[in-house]
């Protein structure tokens, strides 16, 4: 059969065995100034270490942008480009086409550069949803874009997104004296959405950096496969999420045990759950309750119990009623949904 | 339009065809090699994009040609393809082009030589396809080089001068080529199409020198500045701006030499001053009713001349101020408009009062006509009526500073 | 000094195509007669959409155009329907000077058609020509997808081939020629793709001459 898609070659980059075999080399390195126990910043860290030093990141506005580099001070040793907040598919789209066709014309040297865009929830969920998904349709230009989800504007003040979850209290969505859940949607479904719509893309991932290697793992592996794909990664944020700046690991974990975010990969779209994840849908492990993921988080303090029974109604038709367990939100039998007593 | 696209002479290697001012474009950045080009939908311009397809599936030319999900999206996408050393070419009009407004801004800021061509179209709402000037205007503050052609062969010859101006190490900053919509996108014209050793010799390749974007070369471009740098970064755009001019003169002068062809002043054409008591000004395809008003008025013996600003941006104002400081009185005929500004004039009449003002030697009254909003036709009659209410002020009697022509009232 | 305005009335899409090419090649052989031309669609006409009614325009004059922004031809000599049962509905003829022609794409006679015409008293000649029949056009009303030549060919800047009047343009072409010697019938000739079809038309098109009508 034709092949109408000529995908540049990657480069190999094999699996991580374990952290002990990790490469010392950093590309990002001191100079930021994120918060103590912000893991976004452990992202940007272990994905410029997944993708090594033949890259170009292309970071847009967000914490990640503000916070890593002020002028003069920049903490990446890779080639990094800022792009506006709705553009990181256009970035990522643009930077490879360029390198595509400059070295196809001998413009430049003929070698497989990774292209990276990354880019908050604000940035992806919301406003570039529109350009990662047709950048996620151009199969033909390899690059990964990568969403730092920490549930909300942190870098401006801590604002709603589409990405924060039900009820929680941010600065657009603060309890008061009569309305105690200012913030009734629930969180939008990136990666699967990204996944289930771009038949095209290789390569969809959810991760949470309490689990480093499997997420530089699967950083890696968008990377070599080729083409357009999407990493989706939970970042507990101390500043958003309004916790002890040590408990932001233990946090992820909770995350992932709860069953609030579950890990899993597209490849070639194939599903497949990961590590705790896959545990949990296995039954090997239990669930652990919403309420102790959610009462050590400052911003869910003003739930009463009802709220918390409803967040764990929510989870647990995720994971007992959803056709696809924790990915895609299509129902096996009609119900209603009924809203909760405010 | 569609063109009976025959080769008219086959003179040399130079080739003369009947194409619109769209199509020219297009067949410059098929010279210039273009590497990254993003499309998306919007008349007028987006013939533009129509010819560059034929051209790419037809394999007359090798680029990256990539249909973007919004203007938007297309923007970014050409400036990042610029910044890691593509030459890039897009466009748009009307509100297309303001949706891409974010992009557009950041892109001179960045020292993008993005080439971009503008099918002036008037902004919604109403929807209108017909041309105004306001959308290329929006970002006349910015850093964007903005050119006003009124012909299909200065369409293409602009384009190669952008490319050769943008891309200057001294310069580079981008290039808005306006083309009005209808009028100079879709009407044909007899063009010299050069031969592509002629535009080599003319247009080097785009070297984005330490400013690349690659793992050779590990910088971090546009950290956040905030109130410590940022103001010596704008004077750097402001120093990079000011250069404009003088390297627009040493394109233009090498393009003289290497394709025979003189514009004469870059900045601005003028046609019949030598003996004018007044001037008609004006941007674009103004120029051909204005032309043949003037004609006509001639043989009555009005001696009327005629100013069209070819180079908006930067706005050679001293030189302007020269000239004009020549003539009685001075009427600018703005296809823009700019609600609440000073006399309530247009955009180009605001800018030619402001050089005029500052200028040493006589400063002529200069009165403001808006006229041809939409698209609508600015006739013979129209030009008179400016031409006399402009010699009215040339005769001291007092003339309203903002007139609006063709008006249904 | 002369100046002459041909106005052609098509069909969006089906037959857009067809009516740029009259324009265009007539536009195109006075040129290479040295004398000044344009060709351009109506732009407002634009994007044109299926079956709905959409003009095009050439000029051509002696001296250089004055007038080559103006939209519309206000005082079309000639006009063409490239549609037949484009000559009920709308007026075709406003502004045409005593002394115009009008051309129909129909196998009906100029008798007959005349009734249809509003102010046939400024037409010097009626023509009609069986276009569709000569080209071996498919000439189904009922089957609309069958009749577009090139659907993609709107605006022009797409167009699948760089042939002219391959197609039903060009019988529409030769009357257009023959009936008011606009252009030389040698300098347009080498460009019509379909040469078959535009010499059947010379013979087979059917004149009607009206006497001069005083002004």
């Amino acid at each position: 059969m034709a092949t109408y898609i000529q995908i540049d070659p990657t480069q190999k980059l094999e699996p991580f065995k374990s952290v002990k075999k990790l490469p010392l080399e950093e590309y990002f390195t001191s100079g930021h100034r994120t918060c103590q126990g912000c893991e976004s910043a452990l992202v940007m860290k272990m994905m410029a270490k997944a993708a090594g030093p033949r890259s170009i990141i292309l970071g847009s506005t967000g914490c990640m942008y503000v916070a890593n580099t002020t002028y003069y001070s920049t903490s990446w040793v890779v080639p990094w480009m800022h792009t506006q907040l709705g553009s990181s598919g256009s970035a990522a789209l643009g930077t490879s086409a360029a390198l595509k066709v400059l070295m196809r014309k001998g413009k430049i040297k003929n070698e497989p550069i990774n292209v990276i865009a990354f880019c908050g929830d604000g940035g992806g969920a919301d406003m570039g949803v529109g350009a990662i998904s047709a950048t996620l349709t151009h199969a033909e230009y390899n690059s990964l874009i990568l969403m730092y989800d920490n549930e909300s504007y942190a870098n401006t003040d801590i604002q709603l997104s589409g990405s924060t979850p039900w009820g929680a209290n941010t600065t657009f969505s603060s309890p008061g004296k009569m309305k105690r859940i200012m913030h009734r949607r629930w969180k939008k479904n990136m990666a699967g959405m990204m996944a289930a719509g771009h038949p095209e893309c290789k390569y969809v991932a959810t991760i949470c950096m309490s689990y480093g290697l499997h997420g530089m793992n699967s950083i890696r592996k968008a990377l070599a496969i080729g083409g357009p794909t999407f990493i989706h990664s939970l970042d507990p944020c101390p500043k958003g999420w309004d916790y002890d700046p040590y408990l932001s690991h233990e946090m992820g974990e909770l995350a992932v045990n709860s069953g609030v975010w579950p890990l899993y990969e597209v490849e070639n779209g194939v599903l497949r759950l990961t590590g705790r994840t896959e545990q949990i849908a296995a039954g090997k492990i239990r669930r652990v309750p919403v309420r102790d993921y959610l009462l050590k988080q400052g911003r869910f303090a003003h739930f009463t119990n009802d709220d918390i029974d409803y967040f764990q109604s929510k989870v647990d038709d995720m994971w007992e009623k959803w056709l696809i367990p924790g990915v895609i939100p299509f129902r096996k039998d009609v119900e209603a949904d009924p809203p909760p007593a405010n | 339009m569609a063109t009976a696209t025959y080769v008219e002479e086959q003179r040399s290697i130079d080739k003369t065809a009947l194409i619109t001012g769209s199509e020219a474009i297009a067949v410059a950045c098929k010279l210039a090699d273009v590497d990254v080009i993003t499309a998306y939908p919007i008349r007028p311009y987006d013939t533009v994009m129509q010819y560059i397809c034929k051209l790419v599936a037809n394999g007359e030319m090798d680029c990256e040609y990539i249909v973007a999900e919004g203007e938007h999206s297309q923007f970014e996408i050409v400036k990042h393809a610029c910044a890691c050393g593509a030459r890039v070419f897009c466009g748009s009009s009307g509100v297309g082009w303001m949706y891409a407004m974010e992009a557009l801004t950041v892109t001179p800021a960045l020292r993008i030589p993005m080439v971009a061509m503008v099918g002036n179209r008037a902004l919604d709402d109403p929807g209108a396809f017909g041309v105004e000037h306001n959308d290329a205007l929006a970002v006349r503050d910015l850093g964007w080089q903005l050119v006003w052609v009124d012909n299909a062969q200065e369409a293409l010859d602009t384009a190669l001068i952008a490319y050769r101006v943008s891309e200057d190490r001294r310069i580079f900053l981008p290039c808005a080529i306006s083309c009005d919509g209808a009028f100079l996108t879709h009407s044909q014209a007899l063009v010299k199409i050069p031969s592509q050793e002629k535009v080599n010799q003319f247009l080097p390749r785009y070297n984005r020198a330490d400013l690349l974007l690659h793992p050779d070369n590990p910088i971090t471009v546009a950290p956040q500045g905030n109130e410590d740098w940022v103001m010596e970064i704008r004077r750097q755009n402001y120093a990079a701006m000011e250069r404009s001019s003088l390297v627009l003169k040493e394109a233009y002068a090498d393009f003289d030499r290497i394709f025979g062809r003189s514009y004469g002043n870059p900045f601005f054409e003028e046609y019949e001053t030598d003996d004018a008591d007044i001037v008609l000004m004006g941007m674009g395809t103004l120029s051909t009713p204005v032309k043949v008003a003037i004609r006509q008025m001639r043989k009555e013996g009005k001696r009327v001349g005629f100013v069209r600003m070819r180079w908006f941006r930067p706005f050679a104002a001293a030189e302007l101020a020269k000239s004009l400081g020549r003539f009685q009185a001075v009427g600018v005929i703005d296809r823009d408009y700019s609600f609440g500004s000073p006399y309530m004039s247009g955009v180009l009449t605001t800018e030619v009062r402001t050089a005029l003002y500052s200028a040493a030697g006589p400063k002529p009254p200069v009165l403001g006509f808006i006229a041809g909003l939409g698209g609508r036709e600015v006739t013979v009659p129209d030009v008179q009526r400016v031409a006399d209410s402009v010699y009215q002020a040339a005769d001291g009697k007092s003339q309203p500073l903002t007139q609006w022509i063709g008006l249904r009232e | 000094m002369s100046y002459t305005e041909l106005t052609v009335w098509t069909r969006g899409i089906i037959m857009d195509k067809e009516g740029r090419d009259i324009v265009n090649s007539v536009s195109a052989s006075a040129r290479r007669e040295g004398k000044h031309a344009q060709a351009m669609e109506n732009y407002v006409d634009n994007p044109d959409r299926t079956n709905a009614p959409t003009r095009k325009y050439c000029r051509i004059s002696d001296e250089v155009l004055e007038n080559e922004l103006t939209y519309e031809n206000e005082h079309p000599n000639i006009v063409v329907l490239v549609e037949g049962t484009m000559v009920k509905g709308w007026d075709y003829m406003r502004g045409m000077p005593p002394g115009g022609t009008l051309i129909i794409n129909t196998h009906y006679s100029p008798e007959y058609m005349l009734r249809f015409v509003p102010g046939p008293e400024r037409l010097a000649q009626l023509v009609c020509v069986d276009a569709a029949h000569l080209a071996h056009h498919k000439w189904l009303y009922y089957r609309l997808g069958e009749l577009g030549l090139d659907r993609l060919s709107t605006e022009g800047a797409a167009e699948r081939s760089k042939l002219i009047a391959p197609d039903i343009a060009a019988p529409l072409i030769a009357a257009v020629v023959k009936s008011t010697g606009i252009v030389k019938m040698e300098t347009i000739l080498p460009m019509i793709a379909n040469k078959n079809a535009f010499e059947m038309a010379l013979s087979e098109m059917k004149i009607m001459q009206f006497n001069p009508v005083a002004v």
